[in-house]
């Protein structure tokens, strides 16, 4: 470390240095969705008695997710790629319906076909999708399994083609794979082996392998069979075999819904905030941790500039610098801009500052969170208004410190136990300001699903500074008696949501839906969507259930507060302003021959004066209204009101 | 808006002010000015039109100023008239104040011109009035009158603060020693004169001291939402609907730092950061600067075009949003189209236990909600709702749109209850959509993939470690380690204690440097960084605690070293097959499979004996040999810039490996033909931009540390390194 740390980043450019507060580093991921076409696949699913049960095959439900995971992926992550992958299907009807897809340098890919080519989906993606899901018959014309069995072997090396040539250079690239197929390789060993290569490769290349599992009405999914010798990640968490558990017992509209909801839990790549970040327990005690954002809020995306040629098409933009003056083109060498200088307005002018003088008034340290101290969580050292955003999940990491993981459980494990919360400092990545914030814990919460909410670990969350708090407006001291608070209480209880608990994945965002499906509409050329709100509050069942209470409340109400009339001067005075006093036109010390001049008070003759001669504006604004008021008119308003209203009164006299 | 204000300094420029006094580096007048400028300058940076201030200098050579007559009011000059000040006055001012030849005048003379201005100026109109002198009470002075005008200052409601040059300060425990005379006499009637005025009088040393101790702005709480919370329905469809007038006002607002603007400075020759005030006063602006500006340049891409794209006039567009790949145009009338129609509400939508309530979901600053201003009743009913919640200890979860056609938001409206305020604050949740499902690792456990549970493990803490921690956490306890205003213990790091390091340090150096031109930039106040470390007491005091925790933990740095040289784990498949055996090396690579290729090649044929050797040098060559053949033709073979990506990821794949195998120098030399290659077009025609992606992505030398049998020193390592970044720096440029 030099003496002079923040020139650590000197070379990158000035701009850096006011990086916003939340920025991902731009992972770009890319999925490619397999879905294996077999006759059980296709097949529709035993009749059952229950109506309201779809016969989707599994095949169609699979589609069905795939058309769920573009749409919702074109929301939440509008610059990733997606593909889907059609694997041992016969190629030529296909072909003959929706084209030959562009695979340029790729082999020709056997027994497969790309449906929907892997990039970021286009409107005629998704009503290729929406086509063949909502008219399942199509599906039995133009999708049919190939006469022989493909091998998988051939539709992973497809799959590593397809990535290498269209998501090159990713960070991210998973391969999901639907199939109720566990023995891909049928009985021939030599083709396991290959596939397993393939499966090799794909992982040294980077790619993941994602498998979704679906049984067979008759016949449970075996994983030892085949897919346990692809290789996995080995910093994957052990939860696949959760899955895997669950697969026997679902079909048709089940079967759907399992697939979403194990699809969405892998749908965004795990994007760290940040990574190797040192926590400092104590002077000379650091473990590294990694930060994540669980909570982020998906806002629906930006208008843009478009050109309209033959055809819309976005039009990108680059800034130049120009001169202020001279709007002249600027051309800066890297000389020049370490020359420039920042400038600050102050006072009519402007301060300036070489850049490495700001950078060092910026520098408060390096990147880490530094415990202060600990302290019980109360209402009173952590109120809950002291928020300003959301807040970092940290979780341990091994790469800087081997045995950051056991020290940080321990810590969390104490401070959820004690329910302690740590004051830190905290500098998220070079030369970012420095936030005081308090570390809290949080247990692992699940919904009735299982599905986890919130992981257990422990989360930074700023606080605001003493500069951040405003004051509280003027209100009426008045506080509720306690029968009306009784009466207030029994209507709370009945209003408890579930299990008194707030689960955000019940509460979809309205106002982002609308946007995305009028979008969706207008790009499919289809009717607008009507407006669809989830989460208006049921009023009738509200009505229902505290009605009666509510009707008490509003009587005691009203009985209190004549109580309350009754005992308290008439009129809240204490919110007007209090006249401004009369000058008693005092005696001037006369020091010497000193003169202190006092502004009069301003008579009658002088404001008739000055309307007759239009010089009202002249006059201060307490001295039309003390006009104003002697006259017992109203005295509110900016000046030219107050004008308006002198001249009115002398020209109706 | 904020009160306006209007502050007269009285500035003592007498001869005595140009002494050093002993133990101060600064003459007497320098050392008041350090005060005067800083209150000066934060007035200035308010950037307000309605505070004003001026500045009379005391004991000047000359006089000028309203009352002065006949030899009355002499030695009086009134260098600013109230006016809210510009940085020129600033710099004006900074060349008048300078100490005079004389030593003739009378602060108290100065007082009442200071009063006159006010009173000529402000009239009865609503100010704050503060006249503030400073002065080391070594002129004469006259007592006369003091009475009257200290009485015409509480009728004025004009603040006086007198600051003296070592003056006596009981209270600050300050007495100068071998006091003139008069100047103790002096003290007496400028106390007098502050006391019979409600005013204040104090040593300067104190104020200078105070000086660090930043200042909070306060700002007029307005209304953010006005309307009704409700629950049950707003238009009482089904009845009985409880409907609260109320308000909505900011609790929590960041107060953002300023921002700057890049300029270039006219004159390069002049390295300091601004001119001298009088040559820039001459210029149009003032500091010679030129701003720079951002224009944007709107393009579509084009092939047929040169350079790819085509110009298109701002005019000629128009909005549109992106559907994935797809492109929506919006017509004019389209605009507001994808905009959810809703009515401002504040409607609960349920309630629920506040115990447990994840606080890490609230994603907002806080607002309060009050009853609506004035109305008693709806005061009164919302004060009902907060402590019904506070009772329950429940909080109430509400749907908001705060103005029509907004977006709805669900918030979480939690009671507030503090003795002379009761309110209920809100923030806001996230929805479905904001939460991203991400999955870890049990903290407390290890799960294998067979279902196993393992509780004892090396990335689990044993009881000696659980132990140590939970000892040293109780240790380092805040709750009553700070000191209050009586000293008694407190709560250490209270919000309201901790300032905005950012924000005041800005502050801090913009205004110094308005009246401190080219100077050094003075350190932080130490209030700014007191909480970017434990407190020394504190930590002290935990010492032993914290030895035990570390040697319990035995963590260990991963030294720089072994990070860059670890390769990725070997892969696990879960069946335990192993992969490696049943594969063939390949002995070449296969362009379409390129990577995966290389790893074959690279990597040993399979083993089970533990001690065999890695990948041997040869075979790293050949692979490496191997796989730049193929970037090199792909690069040459690549329609426009289809395949660079793709090359791109290759050069990144062999790159890496070359380090963690150790062979950087196959990948410098490689490089160094590459280069030789695309600057001689031997790659096709026009391979620079190709180059440039290379360089973006950061694949440039590698480098190669020094090594002999002996071992090599750190220097040398050192120096090694400064050679290659420098070769680093100059190797892009390919001519």
């Amino acid at each position: 470390m030099t003496d002079e740390p923040w020139k650590a980043e000197a070379d990158e450019d000035e701009e850096d240095l006011e990086i916003a507060d939340v920025q991902y580093k731009t992972v770009k991921d890319a999925i490619l969705f397999t879905i294996d076409v077999s006759p059980s696949m296709l097949e529709s699913p035993p009749q059952v008695q229950d109506k309201k049960r779809v016969k989707d095959s599994a095949f169609l439900a699979s589609l069905k997710c795939a058309y769920e995971l573009l749409t919702q992926r074109i929301i939440a992550q509008p610059n990733d790629l997606i593909g889907v992958l059609l694997h041992g299907v016969d190629t030529r009807k296909l072909e003959a319906k929706f084209g030959i897809p562009d695979t340029k340098e790729i082999d020709e890919l056997q027994g497969c076909y790309l449906l929907i080519n892997l990039g970021i989906p286009s409107a005629e993606d998704i009503k290729k999708l929406k086509l063949l899901i909502e008219n399942p018959d199509e599906i039995y014309q133009a999708i049919i399994p190939n006469s022989e069995p493909v091998s998988i072997a051939n539709t992973i090396f497809s799959a590593a083609q397809i990535f290498s040539v269209r998501a090159a250079n990713f960070v991210s690239r998973r391969l999901f794979i639907v199939t109720d197929n566990d023995r891909p390789h049928g009985t021939d060993e030599r083709i396991k082996i290959q596939a397993t290569q393939r499966a090799k490769d794909l992982y040294d290349l980077g790619v993941t392998i994602d498998l979704f599992p679906l049984a067979r009405p008759d016949e449970k999914f075996d994983r030892s069979k085949f897919y346990d010798a692809k290789p996995s990640d080995p910093d994957a968490p052990a939860s696949i075999s959760q899955i895997a558990r669950r697969e026997s017992d679902i079909h048709g509209i089940d079967l759907l819904a399992y697939l979403l909801s194990s699809v969405r839990s892998r749908i965004t790549p795990k994007r760290a905030l940040f990574s190797n970040l040192s926590l400092h327990i104590g002077p000379g005690f650091t473990i590294s941790v990694k930060g994540y954002l669980i909570f982020k809020r998906q806002e629906p995306r930006r208008t843009q500039y478009v050109y309209m040629g033959h055809e819309p098409v976005l039009v990108k933009s680059d800034s130049i610098k120009v001169s202020g003056d001279t709007h002249q083109v600027v051309e800066r060498t890297p000389q020049d801009k370490e020359e420039e200088h920042k400038a600050y307005k102050f006072g009519g002018d402007q301060i300036l500052f070489t850049k490495k003088e700001l950078a060092e008034v910026k520098h408060f340290g390096e990147p880490g969170i530094t415990i202060i101290g600990f302290k019980n969580i109360t209402k009173e050292t952590l109120p809950v208004w002291a928020n300003i955003k959301g807040a970092t999940y940290i979780y341990p990491s091994e790469e800087e410190y081997v045995g950051s993981s056991r020290v940080f459980s321990a810590l969390y494990q104490k401070m959820l136990k004690d329910n302690k919360m740590a004051l830190v400092w905290f500098i998220a990545r070079k030369n970012a300001t420095p936030q005081i914030a308090a570390m809290i814990p949080g247990a692992r919460k699940e919904d009735d699903t299982g599905t986890i909410i919130l992981p257990e670990g422990l989360w930074v969350c700023p606080l605001p500074h003493v500069d951040d708090l405003r004051q509280y407006p003027d209100t009426v001291s008045v506080s509720a008696a306690d029968q009306l608070i009784d009466k207030m209480r029994v209507i709370v209880q009945q209003l408890q949501l579930p299990k008194g608990q707030y689960i955000p994945n019940k509460y979809s965002n309205p106002a982002l839906q609308h946007h995305y499906r009028v979008l969706q509409s207008m790009a499919l050329g289809e009717d607008h969507p009507e407006p669809e709100d989830k989460i208006i509050p049921k009023y009738k069942q509200i009505a229902k259930r505290t009605g009666a209470y509510v009707q008490e409340w509003a009587e005691e109400l009203e009985a209190q507060q004549e109580k309350w009339q009754a005992n308290s001067k008439p009129a809240a005075t204490a919110t007007k302003r209090p006249a401004p006093q009369k000058s008693n036109g005092d005696a001037i010390p006369t020091r010497k021959k000193s003169k202190l001049v006092d502004a009069g008070d301003i008579d009658e003759a002088t404001i008739r004066t000055a309307w007759e001669k239009s010089t009202l504006a002249k006059l201060t604004i307490p001295e039309l209204k003390s006009f104003l008021s002697a006259k017992g008119m109203s005295t509110s308003g900016k000046k030219q009101e107050l004008t308006d209203r002198i001249e009115e009164y002398y020209e109706t006299k | 808006m904020t009160d306006k204000e209007a502050t007269v300094y009285i500035v003592d420029v007498g001869k005595s002010m140009g002494a050093k006094q002993p133990g101060r580096d600064v003459s007497n007048l320098d050392w008041a000015m350090v005060y005067i400028w800083d209150k000066m300058t934060t007035i200035v940076a308010l950037e307000r039109k309605t505070t004003f201030q001026a500045v009379l200098a005391l004991r000047s050579d000359h006089s000028y100023n309203e009352l002065m007559q006949d030899g009355s009011y002499e030695n009086i000059y009134v260098l600013q008239e109230l006016k809210a000040l510009q940085r020129q006055d600033l710099k004006e001012l900074q060349r008048q104040l300078v100490p005079s030849k004389s030593n003739q005048g009378d602060a108290i003379d100065a007082v009442v011109v200071a009063i006159d201005m006010i009173t000529k100026h402000c009239k009865k109109l609503k100010y704050k009035r503060r006249i503030m002198l400073v002065t080391d009470g070594r002129g004469h002075m006259d007592p006369d009158q003091i009475p009257d005008i200290a009485e015409k200052l509480k009728d004025e409601d004009i603040e006086l603060i007198v600051l003296g040059i070592d003056f006596d300060d009981p209270e600050y425990h300050f007495k100068e020693e071998d006091k003139p005379e008069h100047k103790e006499k002096n003290e007496t009637l400028l106390k007098q004169l502050a006391d019979g005025s409600k005013g204040i009088f104090g040593t300067l040393a104190q104020a200078i001291e105070e000086l660090g101790q930043p200042r909070v702005k306060s700002t007029r709480p307005i209304a953010s939402f006005k309307g009704t919370l409700t629950i049950g329905s707003p238009s009482n469809q089904y009845g009985n609907s409880l409907v609260i007038a109320v308000e909505r006002y900011p609790k929590v607002m960041v107060r953002k730092p300023p921002s700057a603007s890049t300029v270039r400075a006219l004159q390069q020759t002049q390295s300091s950061a601004t001119l001298q005030g009088d040559d820039a006063m001459d210029m149009d602006q003032a500091n010679g600067a030129t701003a720079i500006l951002s224009e944007r340049n709107y393009y579509v891409d084009d092939e047929t075009q040169p350079g790819g794209r085509r110009d298109v006039d701002y005019e000629d567009l128009i909005r549109g949003y992106e559907y994935g790949r797809s492109v929506v145009p919006l017509s004019e009338s389209e605009q507001n189209i994808t905009r959810l129609e809703t009515e401002p509400c504040l409607d609960v939508l349920g309630f629920v236990s506040s115990k447990d309530f994840p606080r890490q979901m609230l994603m907002t600053t806080s607002h309060i909600v009050v009853g609506a201003k004035g109305d008693a009743e709806a005061t009164m009913a919302l004060s009902s709702l907060v402590h019904a919640l506070s009772e329950l200890e429940d909080y109430a979860v509400a749907r908001f749109v705060a103005k029509k056609d907004k977006a709805p938001f669900v918030v979480l409206l939690a009671p507030l209850i503090q003795p002379d305020y009761e309110c209920l604050v809100e923030l806001e949740l996230p929805f479905a959509e904001d939460v991203r499902t991400y999955r870890f690792a049990p903290l407390d456990k290890i799960l294998t993939v067979g279902g196993k549970e393992i509780t004892e493990h090396a990335r689990l803490p044993n009881d000696n470690l659980k132990q140590a921690m939970s000892d040293y956490v109780d240790r380092m306890d805040l709750t009553t380690f700070g000191d209050d205003e009586e000293g008694n213990p407190t709560e250490y790091g209270k919000i309201e204690d901790i300032y905005s390091p950012l924000l005041h340090r800005l502050d801090q150096v913009i205004r110094w440097r308005a009246t401190n031109d080219a100077q050094e930039i003075p350190p932080p106040y130490p209030i700014l960084l007191k909480y970017a470390n434990p407190p020394e007491d504190l930590i002290a005091a935990a010492t032993p605690q914290l030895s035990a925790l570390k040697s319990a933990a035995k963590v260990e740095k991963v030294p720089p070293q072994a990070k860059s040289r670890r390769t990725k784990p070997t892969t696990n498949p879960i069946s335990g097959l192993d992969i490696a055996a049943l594969l063939e090396p390949a002995s070449q690579i296969d362009p379409s499979n390129s990577i995966p290729s290389f790893e074959r090649m690279v990597n040993p044929p399979p083993t089970t004996d533990p001690d065999a050797p890695g990948p041997d040098p040869e075979r790293i060559s050949k692979a490496s040999k191997s796989l730049t053949q193929v970037i090199e033709k792909r690069i040459k073979e690549s329609f426009g810039s289809l395949a660079y990506e793709r090359a791109l990821e290759e050069m990144g794949h062999l790159r890496r490996r070359l380090d963690e195998l150790e062979e950087p120098r196959l990948w410098n030399d490689w490089l160094e033909s590459l280069k030789k290659k695309i600057a001689a077009d031997g790659l096709g025609e026009d391979r620079f931009e190709f180059w440039r992606r290379v360089r973006e992505s950061r694949l440039g030398l590698l480098f190669v540390p020094p090594r002999r049998p002996a071992g090599v020193s750190g220097a040398e390592v050192e120096a090694a390194r400064e050679k290659w970044l420098l070769e680093t720096r100059n190797f892009w440029s390919l001519k």
